[in-house]
């Protein structure tokens, strides 16, 4: 436990044993993640997997979490908002609070926000500035939103209100764009019109990571992508002509499905329901599929690392092997996760929770994965265990703590949980520290078990026939039912007490 | 019996109040008619009246018709003389000679139940004593007279106003051992008038204890099949527990309830179900037969119910039980109404919830004391708590070969060594758990191997559930024979 990757000073050894559901997400944020050399985390390479606002995001999600990496998070974060493609002010006071929060945050010593930003009038200028340009498109887009509304054309209404709503997401004002785009639904002429709108919806519910609507979206998605059927709309209304050649040999359906696998995942995820999660990341997507949503909403490489996880953390050996190793999705190819594959498969259990441990800083950062990784690693090792034991019929206990690299009152705590959840059928010797398989005599048991669901059965139809019989003799309770014989009652449970 | 005295008979009706003219038209019979009038003067009109067979036909509705029907029609009797205002006395005296001389337990039945006027009438007369002041008892025989000493007794027992001396603890024993079931039979409601009689006498006199063995005997004798649940079942289940005599009721409990049957006994109530089973329960948990009493509080708490009702005093106890007897509770049978199986919120569900963890079962115990008290559980809670270090034990097994007893005592949050020593003892002896204590203290748990199961077991289930399916095979075809069931199917 010493090489925790956690702060020492919050009581954390729980949350990260405790394999209790909840522990991760509700204590997520209220501790800080170290990176040192033992838990590696390369923030540009991190970071270059996304661009634009998603990246922007990430980084305040590391400021907020990470105190050594927080400094070199808030420089990127303000280079990138002033990128020519950024507009939007709002995020330059969320990134300084952000910052301010972290630094006052106990036990945390970070260099003062003074220090980092000296002088503020340049982006003070650019936050005046990006104002102003926006209010002029606003208005701009709202006249034509105006003038289309009362010339009554379906589609260009439909487009205003398209274009309203990207202009309110690229501002930071989400409340408004998600409502320009549910107003746009009732100008959608044909289903490939509603496809989009739903893809647009969801593009935004990720991006802000509220996760309870998407199946919603899903689902309608679905509908509207069935009712498109062959009919072999050009797919450059929903963004994948521009990926060049290879792109059009893409199918839309393969495209969009793979979107809404991807959406579908990511909110099981959330929801803490990785079986789910595992069989959605599963879905075959590539970058071509997942274009544009590739680099700005979420990196292909973190989606390999979430499949990978999940599909460990729920699924069987052979399952694994056939679902995952040998298929072509992306699972197995996030940073690490080839490593973590191949350990798994060969049994090498320290190895798979050494390389978990090695990139949880990585993990923890990660905003979608972070509230799970505890969870995760928790449902992994209880699974190696199980895989571990599975052969033996008795194994001593340092043996054991050998192979996973824990002591021995560690794997005595682990296997006992185990057992006591019957994940294991054997008994501890705790006197000699053996775990020993439980030997069942099947014959035997199952003969016990006959009998006695016989006479379980048995019991049961005859309580049916007399409650039958009562019924048919009209021996029904009907009023509220008289206190039976209270000096029975009393004299019973004195006669128990004695 | 010289001639033979034979009426038409009306049911004997679950309601006494049946006016007395109405069944004398039925009745071809003077001297019953000279009874009748000799209690009130009620007959004056009914009887002349013709006997008519359509009032007959539809009186008798019960299995006594094919009885009155093979008998012969009979010859008038002794007439005594009609009084305008008779004694109670007189009258008793005028029946004592047709108990005396009638041979039909059907007609007589009836006769004493519906000749004599008003129930209270009726009670009074039966209950008063002849006009030379002797015991009408004593001139009867249990096992000739069983019907007209039934009435009697019956009477003489219940009533609050009687002039007659008390009857003799002998001589209701005598009957209860010696009366004719056949005979009986034809008066069931006075049965069970009886089996209360014998009941608050015995309580009146302070001695609860002396009615179990003739409500024992009248019970056993009674009853063609004990299987069959008599209005006397209740009765003598609850006379049992309010003696604190055990052990008497446990060859009635032994046999489970499975026929109902209201053509044999027509004032069976619902009562008569609830009041057995929970009774018959509290007796058999006081006896530690934990997993009969679970049966018995089981069926209670899910008889049949129409409309709301607010008895969970069954399924209360049944889930102290089930703790002792499973080490959680159970879930009741899909059709039990919602209103009694639902426990939440009650100190009973959270104890199910948290037992045997001994600190939290303490500290429920403690809390809700009081409630546990007013439902009259706390003796039986008592014996829950005092488990539940045992079922923690148990539990305990399932997970470890070898424990320490000190570990143990860690585990189940007892402090004390030798407390903790003394309780795997304990379960040891009693084959709770395999297992053995060195010398060291540490405990070593056997494999719990399910006991070898030999031919004849395997044979004897097999047998028994090939009767079960011949019986609900019956059932099913007497179902499908069913005329409303055919109706219903075919629409």
């Amino acid at each position: 436990m010493s090489s925790m990757d956690v702060d020492p000073v919050e009581d954390v050894e729980m949350t990260y044993y405790g394999a209790s559901q909840n522990e991760g997400s509700s204590s997520r944020g209220h501790w800080a993640v170290i990176v040192d050399d033992t838990h590696p985390f390369d923030l540009d390479t991190y970071i270059s997997g996304y661009s634009g606002r998603a990246a922007i995001d990430r980084l305040i999600h590391i400021i907020s979490l990470s105190p050594s990496l927080a400094p070199q998070a808030f420089r990127r974060a303000l280079e990138l908002l002033t990128a020519p493609t950024q507009r939007d002010p709002e995020y330059y006071k969320t990134i300084l609070g952000t910052y301010e929060a972290a630094t006052n945050r106990h036990g945390v010593r970070l260099p003062p926000l003074e220090e980092l930003l000296p002088d503020h009038s340049p982006y003070l200028a650019w936050v005046e500035e990006t104002n102003e340009r926006n209010n002029a498109e606003r208005r701009k887009l709202e006249v034509e939103l105006k003038t289309y509304t009362g010339n009554m054309i379906k589609e260009s209404i439909r487009m205003a209100y398209r274009d309203l709503a990207s202009f309110y997401r690229t501002t930071g004002s989400f409340e408004n764009s998600l409502r320009h785009l549910t107003k746009s639904r009732e100008f959608c002429a044909t289903t490939q019109d509603m496809l989009e709108m739903c893809l647009s919806v969801l593009e935004l519910l990720l991006e802000q990571r509220s996760f309870s609507h998407i199946p919603t979206y899903v689902f309608k998605a679905e509908s509207a992508l069935d009712s498109v059927g062959t009919s072999g709309h050009s797919s450059t209304s929903l963004g994948i002509g521009q990926s060049g050649a290879a792109a059009k040999k893409i199918d839309l359906h393969q495209a969009v499905e793979a979107k809404l696998a991807l959406c579908s995942a990511l909110s099981h995820l959330a929801n803490g329901n990785y079986a789910k999660a595992t069989h959605g990341f599963l879905h075959p997507m590539s970058v071509l599929t997942l274009t544009p949503w590739a680099g700005t909403i979420v990196s292909v490489g973190d989606i390999a690392v979430y499949a990978t996880l999940c599909a460990l953390a729920t699924l069987g050996r052979t399952e694994l092997r056939a679902r995952v190793i040998e298929s072509e999705g992306l699972a197995g190819e996030g940073e690490g996760m080839k490593e973590l594959l191949d350990a798994w498969m060969a049994s090498n259990f320290r190895a798979v929770l050494g390389l978990l441990e090695k990139f949880s800083a990585r993990h923890l950062l990660d905003p979608l994965l972070g509230p799970h990784v505890a969870n995760l690693t928790a449902l992994i090792r209880t699974r190696a265990v199980v895989l571990y034991f599975q052969p033996f019929a008795t194994i001593r206990l340092d043996r054991m703590s050998a192979a996973f690299g824990w002591t021995v009152e560690d794997t005595e705590r682990e296997v006992v949980a185990l057992i006591q959840r019957g994940d294991i059928h054997g008994r501890v010797d705790t006197q000699n520290k053996i775990l020993r398989a439980r030997s069942t005599n099947h014959r035997a048991q199952l003969y016990a078990h006959a009998l006695k669901a016989g006479a379980e059965m048995q019991s049961a139809t005859n309580k049916l026939l007399l409650r039958l019989q009562l019924q048919q003799a009209n021996l029904v309770v009907r009023k509220t039912q008289p206190p039976p014989a209270p000096t029975a009652t009393a004299g019973a449970s004195e006669h128990a007490e004695q | 019996m010289t001639t033979d005295h034979s009426l038409p008979t009306p049911p004997p009706t679950a309601t006494p109040t049946i006016p007395s003219g109405t069944a004398a038209t039925a009745s071809g019979s003077q001297a019953a008619d000279q009874v009748s009038a000799a209690v009130a003067g009620q007959s004056t009109s009914t009887s002349t009246t013709a006997p008519t067979p359509s009032a007959t036909e539809t009186a008798t509705t019960t299995g006594q018709q094919e009885q009155q029907q093979e008998q012969p029609q009979p010859q008038p009797q002794p007439q005594p003389q009609p009084q305008p205002q008779p004694s109670p006395a007189e009258v008793l005296e005028t029946l004592l000679q047709q108990i005396v001389t009638s041979n039909s337990g059907p007609a007589l039945a009836s006769t004493l139940l519906t000749f004599l006027g008003s129930p209270e009438a009726r009670e009074a007369v039966l209950a008063s004593v002849t006009p030379g002041g002797a015991d009408p008892l004593e001139a009867l025989d249990a096992a000739q007279h069983t019907v007209g000493v039934l009435f009697i007794l019956s009477a003489r027992l219940t009533s609050t106003t009687t002039t007659a001396p008390a009857v003799p603890l002998a001589y209701v024993q005598n009957f209860c051992r010696h009366f004719h079931p056949e005979e009986a039979r034809h008066a069931p409601e006075r049965v069970t008038l009886l089996a209360k009689g014998i009941a608050q006498r015995a309580e009146a006199l302070g001695a609860v204890g002396t009615a179990i063995q003739p409500l024992y005997d009248l019970l056993t004798r009674f009853s063609p099949d004990l299987s069959c649940l008599t209005t006397i079942h209740p009765v003598f289940v609850t006379t049992c527990a309010a003696s604190r005599s055990f052990n008497p009721a446990l060859p009635v409990l032994a046999v489970p309830i499975s026929q109902i049957s209201t053509t044999l006994y027509p004032d069976l109530r619902y009562q008569d179900h609830l009041i057995y089973h929970y009774t018959g329960g509290i007796i058999l948990t006081a006896l530690r037969r934990y997993a009969e009493a679970a049966e018995f509080f089981e069926l209670c708490a899910s008889a049949p119910v129409a409309g709301p009702t607010g008895g969970q005093e069954a399924a209360k106890k049944l889930l102290l039980v089930q703790l002792i007897l499973h080490g959680k509770a159970l879930p009741l049978p899909k059709y039990t109404h919602p209103t009694v199986s639902n426990l939440k919120g009650t100190p009973y569900n959270a104890l199910a919830k948290v037992y045997p963890n001994l600190e939290q079962v303490h500290a429920i115990a403690n809390k809700d004391k009081n409630a546990f008290v007013a439902d009259d559980n706390y003796g039986l809670l008592g014996l829950v708590v005092e488990r539940a270090s045992r079922w923690a034990i148990r539990k305990l097994t399932e997970t470890y070969l070898t424990l320490s007893l000190a570990e143990i005592g860690r585990a189940v949050g007892i402090n004390d060594v030798l407390e903790v020593r003394k309780v795997v003892l304990g379960m040891i002896e009693t084959g709770e758990i395999a297992a053995s204590i060195d010398a060291s203290g540490s405990v070593t748990f056997a494999d719990d191997e399910p006991a070898a199961v030999s031919k004849a077991e395997i044979d004897r289930a097999l047998r028994v559930a090939q009767e079960q399916e011949q019986v609900l095979r019956r059932l099913e075809r007497e179902i499908a024979r069913n005329k409303d069931y055919l109706q219903k199917v075919r629409l």
